[in-house]
């Protein structure tokens, strides 16, 4: 419905999309283009199109202290910018029930380009009190910045740095989204990794690589050929990006130029392939989280590691375990729900999700509760994390003791042993049905 | 050449682990100074004072890390790798290779650091010896790391130094050898450890009743309407998926994990599997290849948005005469991921008994899927149970 939407709003050389700072909606704007450069160039009536896009860039090089097909071509991207952060927006909030993500906040990372005419750049790039200078916005001033590493707004750097016999201009710009280093700093906070197609195929490895081309490959490339193609990928790859890290000082936005592209093997005249492989690996990559994987207390089920057949009798061992276990217990959730609490009054619901962890609702049952997503309980109330804390805890006072001696020696023992003080917290049950981590939170929150 | 669910949007983005140690770093620092930043942060939210070395030389990155007395290398890849280059250029001399690998993964330029696990030497040794080594390095897929920063901190926290050897192999060999355990016990510790469980949990808990479980399981016969004149009491023992019948009188079964197995006791003429509509998948006997046995779901994972539709036609009966199953699934609840099952239930046995035996009351065909996997652990128990289905064979 949304991205219907999208494809319902004008999609011109004219206009540009641009976040309205006083609504905080995204508006449309007229672009201050010259009438005669629009009439001659048919730019009211041009749809997008990648010939097009072409023939206004190299326009833009060629009258280079001029501004209108600067402007146009800014227009012309802002769509496929808009377009990229909507999807990116939509899909996650969706697929990782992520609340955190804010549209506006990603919007002013790349939509902050409002189609002014003239910019104002340092004058002195190094100077540490900087003066500002105004320049009309044109490919001579894009040249200039692009020199001195001060690309911005972000349309600057998307048109400086695009190279139309690797791509199109559409595809382009998404793929310079997905590789903004600022986009990428926000989404960090929201516990997202966004990741660039050229980064992901070098952090794959060449089994990873040939698998998802076998599942998910939509071109005509042989094994060998993709083997080839990777190795010579991985090679150059590093050298170009030290290169970059070494001419601009940052990690983030390097992308493929005509020379890197020349040096694969085989030479690759654009990024078609690469980014076929790129897909291709997110498709594989992303398959796991298409499907869930557990739900409830279905994750628990794996973690139970119980599984013996002796008997042991030792009933005063037993209740010094117990013992100590309900003190640390008590102790390790009192620090745990007392750091929690100062949260408490900007938001309620973080108590009541304790109280209802405490009572034995499932995870799925406290979201509903809380009107909150299971991911936010599961963040919120890390059972696995909780209980490894106390059963370590625990076992640390319990070595001390001479039965338990011999744990220090043999990890797979001590694993045995911290793995099931794990399971006692969290799967024996008291005559309520309530385990002793739920219920030793309970108590706690209650006093 | 497979090509599965190309239509599919593939992601842009991936989740960052919740665990992942967010730091704020002084530019130019190396990766490992930043892994080390990480380690002191957590050491420092947990209040755990535990000695961090070599003090004079901590970032070297050609030394390993001393952590408590003991000796880690720390490894380290991308978030989104799936393999990781570990060095073994310590690991080659004697008594100086680590006793532990920590694998880190982190996002250089956001200052992530996300702990992935940890690998003990011997570990580490039986992984290699199945990889052909290269020169100085050997490249291990990441999932075999386990347990996050908190196993690195249970082994330096609580055991003796001692208690874990080093790697060491020697060059021009491409296998490891590791000495074996200076530290040999009379009484085998694990089973002081299961037996301190027993007592303190009780056997009902420890015991998973894996076998008694699935002798409780039992298959449903269902008589299939014959069209010849020779075989008019054909039926299909069906032990899983389990059966019910919708409002229009068809027969449906909830599936609930994406890679279902489909087990018939009794042997088959035909078995095929529709996808809106088209069949997709089939399978027909011959006089010398019978269908006998538990069928591993053939195709790609199974996507709700699609409608499928098995097929069964058993033995000796002809065309026509065949049991019609409608897939329905929950439409609030994905579907399992049996892959990711399997990755996550990795080769402890007792895992995946217990993953079974917990899904047999709730879905027996998810436990029955992981049961009857080809991925499954070499156990006994594993292959009494399956053997106990055989038993089960009480179809009418």
């Amino acid at each position: 419905m949304f991205l219907e939407y999208l494809n319902l709003l004008s999609k011109g050389y004219c206009n540009i999309y641009c976040l309205d700072s006083f609504s905080g909606k995204v508006k449309q704007k007229l672009l201050d283009i010259d009438s005669d450069f629009c009439s001659k160039h048919n730019l009211y009536d041009q749809e997008f199109d990648n010939k097009f896009d072409n023939k206004i860039f190299d326009l833009a090089k060629k009258d280079h202290s001029s501004e209108d097909a600067l402007l146009a071509l800014r227009g012309r991207i802002s769509f496929p910018i808009f377009q990229k952060v909507n999807e990116i927006f939509k899909k996650y909030t969706y697929q990782f029930e992520n609340e955190k993500i804010n549209l506006n906040d990603m919007l002013i990372i790349v939509l902050d380009d409002s189609g002014e005419k003239y910019l104002r750049i340092p004058l002195k790039i190094e100077a540490k009190k900087n003066n500002f200078v105004r320049k009309l916005f044109s490919w001579e001033t894009l040249m200039i910045m692009k020199e001195n590493n001060i690309l911005r707004p972000f349309s600057a750097e998307v048109i400086a740095d695009f190279n139309p016999k690797l791509s199109n201009l559409n595809t382009w710009s998404q793929n310079k989204v997905k590789g903004n280093y600022e986009l990428k700093k926000y989404l960090k906070e929201c516990g997202i990794l966004l990741i660039s197609p050229w980064s992901l195929i070098a952090d794959s490895s060449k089994k990873r690589i040939i698998i998802s081309w076998r599942e998910y490959g939509e071109g005509h490339l042989s094994d060998k050929d993709l083997e080839k193609l990777y190795e010579s990928y991985l090679v150059e790859y590093k050298k170009a990006k030290q290169d970059y890290k070494n001419r601009t000082g940052k990690i983030s936005g390097w992308s493929p130029d005509e020379d890197f592209l020349k040096s694969l093997n085989p030479p690759q005249k654009n990024t078609e392939i690469l980014l076929l492989i790129d897909k291709a690996l997110r498709k594989y990559i992303s398959s796991p989280y298409d499907t869930r994987n557990f739900y409830e207390y279905e994750e628990n089920q794996i973690e139970n590691k119980l599984e013996d057949e002796e008997e042991y009798s030792s009933k005063d061992l037993s209740e010094i375990i117990k013992n100590v276990l309900r003190r640390n217990s008590t102790n390790i959730v009192n620090q745990i729900i007392k750091k929690d609490s100062t949260k408490w009054i900007k938001d309620p619901s973080r108590k009541n999700a304790w109280i209802l962890y405490g009572e034995g609702l499932s995870q799925r049952e406290i979201a509903s509760k809380c009107d909150h997503k299971q991911g936010w309980v599961s963040k919120l109330i890390p059972e696995n994390k909780i209980s490894e804390e106390i059963a370590q805890e625990s076992a640390f006072e319990l070595l001390k003791k001479s039965e338990f001696n011999k744990f220090k020696e043999d990890p797979e023992s001590l694993d045995k042993l911290l793995d099931g003080l794990k399971s006692y917290l969290v799967f024996s049950e008291d005559k309520n049905n309530i385990s002793i981590l739920r219920n030793t939170i309970y108590e706690v929150i209650s006093k | 050449m497979t090509k599965k669910n190309s239509n599919n949007d593939p992601l842009d983005l991936f989740p960052i682990p919740n665990d992942a140690i967010y730091i704020n770093s002084k530019k130019n620092l190396d990766p490992r100074d930043k892994i080390i930043s990480a380690l002191k942060k957590y050491l420092k939210d947990k209040n755990l004072d535990l000695p961090l070395g070599p003090k004079l030389d901590l970032n070297n990155p050609q030394r390993s890390i001393i952590l408590n007395k003991f000796d880690i290398q720390i490894v380290y890849t991308s978030l989104i790798s799936d393999v990781i280059q570990i060095p073994l250029k310590n690991s080659k001399i004697k008594n100086k290779g680590p006793q532990l690998f920590l694998a880190a993964q982190l996002e250089e330029d956001l200052d992530v650091i996300y702990f992935k696990g940890v690998l003990k030497s011997t570990e580490f040794e039986k992984i290699v010896s199945k990889k052909e080594l290269k020169k100085d390095s050997v490249g291990i897929e990441i999932e075999n790391f386990k347990g996050g920063i908190e196993r690195l901190i249970r082994y330096v926290r609580l055991l003796n130094p001692e208690s874990i050897e080093r790697t060491y192999f020697n060059t021009a060999i491409s296998n490891f050898k590791i000495p074996s355990l200076k530290i040999k016990f009379n009484l085998s510790t694990p089973l002081i450890a299961g037996g301190l469980m027993a007592a303190l949990i009780g056997p009902q808990i420890i015991r998973p009743r894996l076998i008694g479980g699935i002798a409780k399981l039992s298959p449903s016969t269902y008589e299939i309407q014959s069209f010849t004149r020779s075989s008019d009491s054909n039926s299909i023992c069906l032990l899983t998926p389990t059966l019910a019948k919708n409002i229009n009188n068809n027969f449906e079964a909830k599936i609930k994990i994406d890679k279902p197995v489909i087990y018939s006791l009794k042997p088959l003429n035909e078995i095929n599997i529709s996808k809106n509509g088209n069949i997709v998948w089939e399978k027909i006997a011959s006089s010398k290849e019978k269908i006998n046995g538990p069928i591993n779901w053939p195709l790609n994972s199974i996507n709700k948005k699609d409608s499928y539709r098995l097929s069964l036609r058993p033995e000796g009966s002809g065309m026509g005469s065949k049991l019609e199953i409608d897939f329905v699934f929950d439409k609030n609840i994905p579907l399992l991921n049996k892959d990711n099952i399997e990755k996550s239930l990795g080769k402890s046995k007792s895992d995946w008994i217990s993953f079974i035996k917990r899904n047999l009351d709730k879905d027996n065909n998810t436990a029955l899927t992981i049961l009857l996997s080809e991925r499954a652990p070499s156990s006994q128990r594993i292959k009494k149970s399956i053997k106990e289905i055989i038993k089960t064979d009480n179809c009418k």
